[in-house]
């Protein structure tokens, strides 16, 4: 439950501010000049604050699309990714989230008219080809849908352009609006996927594997592009038979032609990323295993990282396409 | 200011809350109420603890001044840890009644508002939050939905570096309203308004003390550690190495004995190295882990 929420003054007086607000009737309300006197603070504790993140209000003045780090995409040239908000709901501890922002606390940035026009910008600028924008890089797409409606405003943006897409990345089975809408062929609902064993210990406050497949299932019934991703690949005991129980479960309850994209990759954080993790959950069991540093990245290693990918492959080869299938690789691998 | 600090034996008291109170009347019924006995009678501010509850309090008068040198002046005496929490309670004046009132700060300032800090995890079911404004000198008019008070900022600063912002709390109890003025502190009715809350008082204590015991097992060096750190020599960044490793060892072999990883060693490095060696067979989510 949020029960506090700060707003920047420039944005008391937005339509879209009151909206959220009437969401939340109980909350004490603080006015702040920019988010960033709160959201940055040094002294922050992430672990303590990630109990109740307060909402925190604001608006983006730049930087509304960026493009997207090489080596993430799922088969187009041109990729550019959007954060209409920081922070998740979910408390997943491989998340990079947790060593990337001093505070817990979620921004939600409610001038999205000012993204759509950097969107509407970026296709412009870049004629030619297909591009792929993604929603869910610093949040979670659809878990704050109910409050921040930003999906309901943002889809029909993209109705109708054939060579835009729109990822959506998600944990969540709150589906709505997309089981009330039309499906729309280039936006693609993509399912952060690990075996159920994996997730129950590292997913915290996300839905449960069993609960994330039956919501993908209703989803491709009613006709939107799913996209499965295994991305982080995490190594553990039995690894092998818990993804090959994971991959079987999906192919079985996946309609056929459902899927428009997989896409898998391995476990690494930039070294201070993962100092920084570690120092928040020095007892997590997931960091016990000994990883490789180089280059300023932490990771399993290749041995394990090659064989990883290799089996996930071998494991979908035969029930979906290979131009399907994509890896995402960090900046050193490219 | 010289600090000297307390000579201790081993670790020395285990304090989770560290109180800093401005006025001895806002100090009594806590002090009473936690079994506080004063201390340290060479200390530069009147200073009480309860070192079986793991309580400290200094009181330190009125004003930034006093409040931020009193703060400074505990954490060095007392070498308290980073997981402890700190707490300034005291009286406050405020727009609307009623008096005695307590309210949690969740935004402080000064009066030209060029200072903000937002202090502690908030415990909006105990109490309402608001937002505190300190002055230099006292005022009477108040403006809605704000506390007065002349303390609150310059400890939420300093305190907040010396723990963080979610284990620095201030607490604040209404003394005066723009209908009824205070003007003159009476201590009889501060002890009252204070006396009145001790009930919240001892809950908000028992959720802050929930948090220290979190970040103490997140931040302390476990004893084993430190027999090792005390029988061979270590660097600054081998130390560093030792604890992280130890951390994940100990998360993996929770009911292996330390002493079997480095009986044979020899050297800091051999510490190391044996525990090194042993977590290659570490593995995420091994049966029974």
């Amino acid at each position: 439950m949020i029960d506090t929420i700060f707003i920047e003054q420039e944005i008391l007086d937005y339509e879209r501010t009151k909206v959220v607000l009437s969401k939340f009737p109980r909350s004490r309300r603080i006015i702040i000049s920019r988010y960033q006197e709160v959201f940055n603070k040094r002294t922050q504790n992430f672990r303590l604050q990630k109990k109740r993140p307060a909402l925190i209000l604001a608006s983006k003045h730049k930087n509304f699309v960026l493009p997207a780090p090489a080596g993430f995409g799922i088969g187009t040239e041109k990729n550019f990714y959007f954060s209409h908000m920081y922070n998740c709901l979910y408390d997943c501890r491989y998340c990079f989230l947790q060593g990337m922002y001093s505070s817990a606390n979620y921004v939600l940035f409610v001038n999205y008219e000012d993204f759509y026009s950097q969107i509407e910008t970026t296709i412009s600028d870049n004629a030619e080809g297909r591009i792929t924008f993604f929603s869910g890089y610093d949040c979670d797409s659809l878990a704050f849908e109910k409050i921040s409606d930003f999906l309901k405003n943002t889809l029909p943006i993209f109705y109708g352009r054939e060579r835009v897409d729109l990822e959506l990345r998600t944990k969540s089975v709150q589906l709505e609006p997309l089981l009330s809408l039309k499906p729309q062929q280039n936006c693609i609902v993509a399912f952060s996927l690990m075996p159920e064993e994996l997730a129950q210990k590292l997913d915290n406050k996300a839905p449960s594997i069993s609960r994330r497949i039956s919501a993908l299932t209703r989803l491709a019934e009613r006709g939107w592009p799913i996209g499965l991703r295994f991305d982080p690949l995490i190594y553990s005991y039995d690894w092998k038979e818990k993804y090959e129980r994971l991959v079987r479960s999906l192919l079985e309850v996946l309609p056929n032609g459902a899927i428009h994209s997989i896409s898998y990759g391995p476990l690494r954080f930039p070294k201070k990323m993962y100092s920084e993790i570690f120092k928040l959950y020095p007892d997590e069991d997931l960091f016990s295993f000994s990883m490789k540093e180089a280059n300023g990245i932490v990771s399993y290693g290749n041995e394990i990282e090659d064989e990883m990918s290799d089996f996930i492959l071998s494991q979908l080869s035969g029930a979906v396409s290979s131009d399907k299938i994509f890896q995402c690789l960090s900046e050193t691998q490219i | 200011m010289l600090i000297n600090k307390q000579k201790k034996l081993g670790r020395g008291p285990d304090f989770s809350i560290c109180w800093v109170v401005a006025l001895p009347s806002e100090a009594r019924p806590i002090i009473s109420a936690l079994r506080l006995t004063k201390t340290d009678n060479e200390a530069v501010f009147p200073i009480y603890k309860n070192e079986v509850s793991g309580h400290l309090m200094i009181i330190s008068g009125i004003g930034q001044i006093n409040a931020a040198a009193a703060t400074s002046y505990i954490c060095g005496r007392y070498d308290i840890p980073a997981w402890v929490a700190w707490i300034n309670i005291g009286i406050a004046g405020y727009a609307e009644e009623p008096l005695g009132k307590l309210f949690q700060v969740a935004k402080v300032t000064n009066e030209r508002g060029t200072r903000v800090v937002y202090p502690g995890f908030r415990l909006s079911k105990l109490m309402p939050l608001t937002t505190l404004e300190t002055r230099e000198q006292p005022c009477n008019d108040y403006k809605a939905d704000t506390l007065y008070d002349m303390e609150g900022l310059a400890f939420a600063e300093l305190a907040s570096r010396f723990s963080c912002n979610e284990l620095t709390f201030l607490f604040k109890i209404v003394s005066d309203s723009n209908v009824n003025q205070l003007r003159r502190i009476n201590p009889l009715c501060v002890e009252k308004l204070l006396t009145l809350n001790m009930d919240v008082i001892a809950l908000l204590v028992d959720e802050v003390k929930a948090f220290v015991r979190e970040e103490k097992r997140r931040l302390d060096i476990s004893h084993e550690v430190e027999v090792v750190l005390s029988k061979f020599h270590f660097s600054a960044s081998r130390k560093a190495q030792l604890i992280q490793k130890y951390r994940r060892w100990k998360t993996a072999f929770p009911d292996t004995p330390f002493s079997e990883v480095y009986t044979h060693a020899k050297s800091a490095g051999d510490v190391i190295h044996s525990l090194e060696e042993t977590l290659t067979s570490a593995v995420f989510d091994r049966p029974g882990s």
